[in-house]
This record gives structure tokens, sequence and C-alpha cells, in this order.
């Protein structure tokens, strides 16, 4: 199922490529929050 | 404020600078400005600032604040995602690259998705490195 997503979103270069760039963006977002509150929390 | 200059405003306006030299010279066609950076290029700055960051925080007896603040290690974890995202953008924008100007039918903001993406990953590096190097949160610890 994911290898299928996966595959699904390299099918073409430009779908990869926005595709890579919203995982990133998400990523990012997701690793700022989890951090900011892991660190409040051990402060 | 020299560090901050040298160290991360310099490494991401150098290809914007070299771009502009080359535009002094005649040109076999346009050179548009977006080129250096479209296809997520600041992140490969982005790479270097996480690495230098980790480096000051856990290099022993440096400017690391890994004895002096328990919660380092968040810091450190946002430089490592930081570091496997840029990685990622920068190769996937060199293996999969855009053209330098949007399609008719598709948005510029979709288009140029990379390039937005990566600015956004390069100041929340730069940020972090900040942070380390200047101890911004040690004193909050």
């Amino acid at each position: 199922m994911v290898l299928k997503w996966i595959k699904e979103q390299f099918k073409d270069a430009d779908h990869a490529n926005f595709s890579i760039s919203v995982i990133g963006g998400v990523g990012i977002i997701a690793a700022f929050c989890i951090c900011t509150v892991g660190y409040l929390l051990t402060r | 404020m020299g560090w901050f200059f040298i160290t991360i405003l310099l490494p991401l306006v150098a290809p914007l600078l070299a771009l502009l030299v080359f535009k002094l010279f005649p040109q076999v066609g346009p050179v548009p400005l977006i080129a250096p950076f479209k296809d997520g290029q600041l992140c490969w700055g982005a790479l270097g600032f996480s690495a230098s960051g980790l480096y000051e925080i856990f290099s022993p007896g440096g400017n690391g604040l890994a004895s002096t603040n328990a919660s380092t290690g968040w810091l450190a974890g946002m430089l490592i995602a930081a570091l496997v995202i840029s990685a990622m953008i920068a190769a996937g924008g060199s293996v999969f690259p855009k053209s330098t100007t949007a399609p008719p039918g598709v948005a510029t903001a979709k288009h140029f998705a990379c390039f937005f993406v990566s600015v956004v990953v390069t100041v929340s590096a730069a940020i972090s490195y900040l942070a380390v190097h200047y101890k911004l949160l040690e004193n909050h610890g």
C-alpha cells in the first residue's frame, strides 16, 4: 500500500518535485512543533 | 553581527551576487534571477547550518550547550530534522528540476513549491543554528 503510494508520487518529474516539497514542508513544520513542545516541557 | 553576515547570509546570497556579475557580460539568453534557487538549492546552505549547529552542540569544550542544558536534545533534534529534510529537498530538486517559468494553467506557488519550502527549511535551520551559536536558549534551561 505504502509502496504503491510512493510509486504514484514518482509517476512524473513535476509530480515528484511537488510531492517531495510537500513532504519536506509538512516535515519541517511538524519537527518545529514537536521540538518546541519537547523543549518547553523539559526546560 | 559579522558572524551572521559571514556564516548565514553570505552563503545564501552568494549565488545571486555571482549571477548579477554574470549579467555584466554578453548573454546567450535570458538569465532569470530565480534560476539559482528554484530547485531548492538554498537547502545546500541549510545542510551546512545544520551540520555546523550539531558540531557546536556536541563538540566538547567548545561553545556547545551539551553539558549545561538538559533540553539541548530537542534543539539537536530540530537540527537533525532540518538536515534530513534539506538533503531530501536538495536531492529531489536536483533530480526533478523545474522550468524557470510556470507553464500556463499551473499556479506559481505550486510550480515553485520546492523553492518556497526550501526558504522555510533554510530559515528554520538558520534560526536553530543562531540559537546554538548565541546560546539563546541556555539561560532558560
